[in-house]
């Protein structure tokens, strides 16, 4: 099993940190600033997936943070409509993968029952809506 | 683990404090590294990659580091307001970044560990990522906050009401569909800034009106209308300074919505409401389609449109009556996609909302045609995505408003560049966001919360010790320090939170201890950050292939050494060395931008280096020189590239090599692409020009 190796000499590495010095991890080079203010928003590897699926995974994430972090039901719902935008949906209240998400979410924060009924009853207008959290999280424990 | 209840207690007797915390130390460290089994480390069947990322010169000369976990890449880069910022973002697009137009080769290790531990490791860092971003938000806001109440102030000054347009930062998301962008004269309301007079009906609209007056009643937006100007009227500015939660680098916080959140929903709400009850129809010079064959439409796809009106029609009935508080925007988007679709089926042509904003950002047109090339190149590319979205809309039956949105985005991308490179025009700047956001600014004619000038004045003032008093919490929490607090630093930081979640809540001492034992149980090894060099890029991808479970190793060459290695399969190495040795007879970085004035690459010239940076540093030294002549007329830009170039030609005299050019412009798909075969007259290699603010919007109308 290796140990923590004892710092060696680095020549290079030197001049490196010398030059870390002026300037270091940053990326605003204006070339690349000029070839992101044009490049498509969708990567290659999202063109293939659904975009619905890639904001249920993103709603799922988010919401076993919240919950981690006691964040409150209600509080959420203005969580969801930025977290919706960035993936191009204005009307999240009528998508599915935002229901589904937060029922996996819930369960990835090892939410119990109670706290899944308050979610619901916060967050969703019909008995529909009600279900898909229900079924995530069932699916997702 | 040592359970919480055993932990010692601090304050009664210090030296017997301090014996009990070592004799815990020794034993916690002896059992957790003699029994690691005791650990459920479990068998190494998941791995992730961590990345060192090669310096260049500019803003990238220390090297960087990433993690990569599958598709995804998390790294830490320095930003405003003086933090470490976490960035995740697909791993395509970091290597598009970072290989492609960075031009920097990538070392991969690969580290076998549990599916248990790749978990914890996972999360950590999106929760990182996921925590620092709603805090950057929640300033965000509370910087609107202070906006919104200035621009509240200006306005109720004496002899200045409704003359204040609102600035930056104060603009009303998908409003400009709307309401036209001429606030100086419009004083007397809402419907006098609507767009009336279309040159086409919008009969989709009336029907819609009629479907609201059916469900809701006949007089429900006029009571709509009414409650939500009685709403936003008796807004209170709370921004009192307990409202701000104590940040913590694990916790989302818990914020109640700003003041100008709440201003912005009722008055997106209410403009909504206004303009379907004042009977207003999308501006045509926001609607964008295209003679090109790609967007003609066969009867099929016309009745499928038509379904998705009605849809949608349905949709924007049912958000009218809904109790969520941001229903403005989609109510907005909503009817004006509504205008669109009608538009579609009437004309035979796709028809989309513009997605740039009012007064965007622009290539100039001599950028355009400078690499008029690759963005050939990229327009293929356009086609292709535009091509794909119409399928994933024409060819299911349940596609939802995401699907759509890619559609709309799609389209917008393919005209604009269409036609910068078709006609030579300049190419306005996508803002990237997915949804149609064409905005204008707030107007002081519109509901307002009826506020005396003391309490604006007051509120403005507490909005603005609220905005210091956020910031300094990132500040203070995520502080920028090139030795403590960098790229390298914030990735261990970030393992070691993965390894051992309790460590914030145990004492330093035992914390470090536990968390050496996860470390060498996890990872195979502990990564020491304190009191060694292990924060500079280089040497910390070095102590990471000596110290973790690195089950393999490999190197991601950057663009140019990837055709390089192309090149010497087809042509003599000798003269592929020579010609593309420098900047003046390169072909693979025609469209390198030189921003420092550099002749030769010597990334690949080992032995030769100090004398081809001898002649860099001439080179750098001559800008220099020339900079100082010039400085009354270009504000100094020539001497600092010159002193910057002559800056990176010093560490190639010693051999060492930081400096490897940039790439202006790649395709999304750059790993095929050949610039050398698209390169043209060495004029073309010339720096770009600034990308420029216009005033004037391009918009090709249905």
């Amino acid at each position: 099993m290796a140990t923590t190796p004892r710092p060696r000499r680095h020549p290079h590495a030197l001049l490196v940190a010398l030059s870390v010095l002026s300037v270091g991890c940053s990326f605003s080079d204006s070339s690349v600033s000029i070839s992101k203010s044009i490049s498509s928003p969708f990567a290659s590897s999202s063109r293939s997936s659904s975009p619905e699926s890639a904001y249920e995974g993103d709603v799922r994430d988010y919401t076993a943070a919240y919950m981690k972090s006691g964040g409150r039901p209600d509080e959420l719902r203005r969580e969801l409509s930025a977290l919706a935008a960035k993936h191009g949906i204005s009307d999240w209240e009528r998508n599915k993968a935002t229901f589904r998400g937060i029922g996996a979410g819930l369960a990835q924060a090892d939410a119990r029952q109670v706290e899944v009924d308050a979610f619901k009853q916060n967050l969703t207008t019909t008995d529909e809506q009600a279900e898909w959290m229900q079924e995530a999280y069932d699916a997702a424990r | 683990m040592i359970p919480t209840a055993l932990r010692p207690s601090v304050g009664a007797d210090p030296k017997l404090d301090k014996l009990i915390r070592l004799i815990l130390l020794v034993l916690a460290a002896a059992l957790l590294t003699a029994a690691p089994g005791a650990i459920a480390a479990g068998p190494t069947d998941r791995t992730f990659d961590y990345l060192y990322i090669e310096p260049n010169s500019g803003a990238s000369s220390g090297g960087h580091a990433a993690v990569r976990f599958g598709d995804v890449t998390f790294h830490f880069q320095h930003a405003e307001p003086g933090i470490i910022r976490a960035v995740k973002e697909t791993s395509e697009s970091f290597e598009y970044v970072y290989r492609g137009l960075g031009n920097r080769t990538v070392h991969v290790s690969r580290i076998a560990v549990s599916a248990d531990t790749y978990a914890r490791l996972h999360d950590a860092f999106d929760r990182r990522h996921l925590v620092q971003q709603s805090q950057l938000e929640l300033l965000e806001s509370r910087r609107r906050d202070r906006q919104v109440l200035e621009f509240l102030r200006d306005a109720a000054a004496p002899g200045r009401a409704g003359e204040a347009p609102g600035g930056p930062g104060v603009e009303l998301p998908g409003s400009a569909y709307f309401v036209v962008d001429a606030p100086a004269d419009d004083v007397r309301g809402a419907a006098h800034a609507f767009a009336h007079g279309s040159p086409f009906p919008t009969p989709a609209l009336e029907l819609l009106r009629e479907q609201v007056g059916y469900t809701h009643g006949n007089d429900y937006l006029t009571r709509r209308s009414d409650d939500l100007r009685a709403e936003i009227e008796a807004l209170t500015v709370d921004v009192s300074p307990h409202r701000i939660p104590t940040f913590a680098p694990d916790l989302i916080p818990a914020a109640r919505a700003g003041f100008s959140d709440r201003y912005g929903e009722l008055l997106l709400a209410w403009l909504a409401v206004e303009v379907l009850r004042t009977g207003a129809c999308p501006r045509a010079t926001t609607l964008r389609t295209s003679e090109d064959p790609a967007f003609q439409l066969s009867d099929e796809e016309i009745h499928r449109l038509r379904t998705l009106a009605e849809n949608l029609r349905t949709d924007v009935v049912r958000l009218l009556g809904s109790r969520r508080p941001d229903v403005g925007f989609p109510l907005l988007v909503g009817m004006a996609r509504l205008a669109a679709l009608e538009r579609s089926a009437a004309s035979g042509r796709l028809v989309v909302l513009d997605g740039f904003p009012e007064h965007p950002q622009e290539l100039p047109s001599g950028t355009v045609r400078r690499y008029q090339h690759v963005l050939r190149a990229i327009l293929a590319e356009r086609r292709d995505e535009f091509a794909r979205a119409r399928v994933a809309i024409f060819a299911s039956r349940d596609s939802g408003e995401a699907t759509w949105s890619r559609l709309e985005t799609a389209a917008n991308l393919l005209l604009e560049l269409e036609a910068a490179v078709e006609h030579g025009t300049p190419l306005r700047v996508y803002p990237g966001t997915p949804l149609p956001v064409k905005a204008v600014p707030l107007r002081a004619s519109w509901p307002r919360p009826q506020l005396g000038r003391s309490a604006l004045e007051t509120g403005t003032a507490q909005a603005r010790r609220i905005e210091r008093d956020v910031e300094a919490q990132l500040v203070g929490l995520y502080p920028y320090h090139v030795v403590s607090r960098n790229c390298v630093t914030e990735i261990f930081r970030t393992l070691e939170a993965g390894l051992d979640p309790e460590t914030g809540s145990a004492a330093a001492d035992l914390a470090a201890a536990r968390v050496r034992a996860e470390a060498r149980s996890r990872l195979g090894g502990h990564v020491e950050m304190t009191g060694t060099a292990n924060f500079i890029p280089i040497v910390a991808h070095r102590a990471v292939r000596d110290t973790y479970r690195v089950t393999a190793r490999s190197r991601l060459p950057s663009y140019r050494r990837q055709r390089l290695a192309r090149l010497v399969t087809r042509q003599s190495p000798l003269l592929v060395y020579l010609r593309e040795s420098n900047t003046l007879t390169s072909t693979i970085q025609p469209t390198v931008h030189f921003g420092e004035p550099f002749l030769f690459f010597t990334e690949d010239a080992v032995a030769p280096r100090p004398l081809l940076g001898l002649v860099n540093l001439g080179i750098g030294a001559g800008a220099s020189a020339l900079g100082i002549v010039t400085l009354p007329f270009d504000r100094g830009r020539r001497l600092v590239a010159g002193a910057r170039a002559a800056l990176f030609s010093l560490p190639e005299m010693a051999f060492v090599n930081l400096r490897k050019g940039e790439i202006a412009i790649l395709p999304q798909e750059w790993h095929a692409y050949d610039a050398g075969a698209q390169a043209q007259a060495p004029g073309r290699r010339r720096a770009t020009g600034p990308v420029s603010r216009s005033r004037r919007a391009r918009r090709s109308s249905p």
